[in-house]
């Protein structure tokens, strides 16, 4: 190596510090719920085209890492699927309501579950589907991982399921369907009005979900911020609270109530 | 030698910039170590110090319950599958490279084991979930997902790294120790039982405490196949997790600067240290005569 060769190295290093677009000046950091991570990265990127003096970091973490990001100064907005208490320092801001759908392998012969067998199902009660008029095959939970918001919606309505009830544990939603499309007798759940393909999405008591109506099984996504933050955080919360393209998400949109800076 | 005066520059120049990317990486190693370390002490301090953090099995840390030996116990049963079914296979591939393979065909199957080894762990869970996990529930029942699925598809991964290894031992052994093995009147399996392998086993074994290392540390791919289950033992056929795969899950419910965040640094320190004491093995046999 010579001299030449340093400078070319020490070039291609400085070249990206040289480059003539203009750098921003800020930058906001979003950080939680997974389920929430289409919808804000749609958002931020419409909100980053009128402010582009910001930089939006966007991370995922669950709600709970959210949440302790947004507590620790490491994040500015937390976006979360499950409540916390935000105290005197921050505040909260609903964003809408997100359907919790069970999912149901087509060879387990159920489309329709009511509360009651939920329940039951869940508590380790049923063990087999012919118990509730499907097939003669077993009964597979598939859950997802603990801080999950849908799995908070589920076990707050009918219990978590007990220590010897075997559970396969998934990360996500798209984890779930899969493993549940391809697990004979699986039942699972998944957040969001969505398709959800190779899967029975089943009624409950009867009823089929329609967009914005009664369901037993609603998350409500929030985001938390600190009262101390600035303008652009603001901003960017107030652009994620009421933005119209939550339906295309499979969010549905709830009043929003004064939401300050 | 004498140096050219600008050579000698640039080269003093260099010696400190590599010493300087050497202490770096000491560095980071040993304050990786101490950040887990702490982090584990202030976590087994905050439950007493008590064993049973160890060795118990009540995982529900949304509940407060912090006991990990199921996964250490998962981790063990994953890792033994794995070089198991290993062990075996890799012998056999590295043996026929070494003693069978013509020329072409071993430069084809080096070419092959290094492309399979460098395939990356998210691309080897997928095809767990699509050929193993089924294939799994199909031969043996239950759910598919479980510590065998797990431990089969860690098996594949380590395949190609064991093989290449044990193939370089192999292509060690002098052809004059053949020669003269041979000329004694040994037949070509004794050469290779008596001999070749007798002669590789502390190379062996480095390779094989290499591919344990290697099993032990495995995330993603294990993660996607293995069902997470943190409730009991339900045996090889059931799902589990091991310390790796529980890290990844509940990374997001106790993350950095939450009370209970130390018991991650407790479970990566356990592997940290497990590897550590595989690697000083591996080294020992390697520096035998």
């Amino acid at each position: 190596m010579n001299i030449r060769h340093l400078l070319v190295i020490l070039g291609f290093l400085l070249y990206p510090a040289a480059g003539a677009a203009p750098r921003p000046s800020a930058t906001i950091t979003v950080a939680g719920a997974t389920s929430l991570l289409p919808y804000a990265r749609s958002v931020i990127q419409q909100w980053s085209e009128a402010h582009p003096s910001t930089r939006v970091a966007l991370t995922g973490g669950g709600s709970v890492g959210g949440w302790y990001a947004l507590r620790l100064g490491r994040a500015d907005i937390a976006l979360s699927d499950i409540p916390f208490s935000p105290g005197a320092a921050f505040a909260e801001r609903p964003i809408g309501k997100m359907p919790v759908f069970l999912v149901v392998n087509s060879a387990a012969g159920i489309s329709n579950l009511t509360m009651g067998a939920i329940r039951r199902v869940w508590r380790g009660q049923v063990r087999r589907w012919d118990q509730l008029g499907g097939g003669d095959i077993a009964v597979r939970l598939v859950v997802r991982q603990g801080g999950s918001g849908a799995r908070h919606v589920v076990e707050a309505r009918v219990g978590a399921p007990p220590p010897d009830v075997l559970q396969i544990v998934q990360l996500s939603n798209g984890a779930v369907v899969r493993t549940v499309s391809e697990t004979p007798g699986a039942i699972g759940y998944v957040e969001g009005d969505r398709p959800w393909p190779g899967v029975v999405i089943c009624r409950i008591d009867g009823r089929p979900y329609r967009r914005g109506g009664p369901w037993p099984l609603y998350a409500l996504p929030r985001l938390y911020v600190s009262h101390a933050a600035g303008p652009a955080v603001w901003s960017l919360s107030r652009a994620l609270a009421s933005s119209q393209r939550k339906m295309a998400f499979g969010i549905v949109p709830v009043a929003q109530p004064g939401f300050g800076g | 030698m004498e140096r050219h005066a600008c050579n000698g520059w640039i080269e003093r120049w260099q010696a400190r910039l590599l010493g300087a990317a050497t202490l770096l990486v000491a560095t980071l190693v040993l304050t990786i170590t101490l950040i887990l370390v702490v982090g584990a002490a202030k976590f087994l301090q905050s439950r007493g110090w008590r064993i049973q953090v160890l060795l118990g099995a009540h995982w529900n840390p949304l509940a407060g319950h912090f006991e990990i030996g199921l996964f250490i116990v998962d981790t063990i049963i994953v890792t033994a599958l794995a070089m198991a079914l290993t062990l075996p296979f890799g012998l056999g591939v590295a043996v026929f490279g070494a003693y069978v393979a013509g020329w072409r065909e071993r430069a084809a199957l080096r070419w092959l084991l290094t492309i399979f080894a460098a395939v990356p762990s998210v691309a080897m869970g997928w095809w767990g979930l699509a050929v193993v996990v089924p294939s799994v529930r199909r031969i043996f029942g239950g759910p598919g997902f479980s510590l065998l699925a797990a431990g089969a598809v860690l098996a594949v991964m380590l395949l190609p790294t064991f093989s290449l290894l044990a193939l370089e031992v192999l292509d060690k052994v002098p052809e004059d120790w053949h020669q003269a093995s041979l000329a004694l009147g040994a037949s070509e399996d004794q050469n290779l039982l008596q001999m070749a392998l007798k002669v590789s086993l502390p190379g062996l074994k480095t390779a094989f405490l290499s591919a344990v290392a290697r099993a032990m540390g495995e995330t993603v791919a294990v993660q996607m196949v293995i069902g997470g289950a943190v409730y009991g033992f339900h045996g090889v056929l059931g799902p589990g997790a091991t310390l790796t795969t529980q890290i990844l899950t509940d990374m997001a419910i106790l993350p950095l600067g939450h009370p209970a965040h130390g018991v991650l640094d407790l479970m990566a320190l356990i592997l940290l240290v497990a590897l550590m004491l595989l690697t000083t093995w591996a080294q020992r046999g390697d520096d035998r005569p």
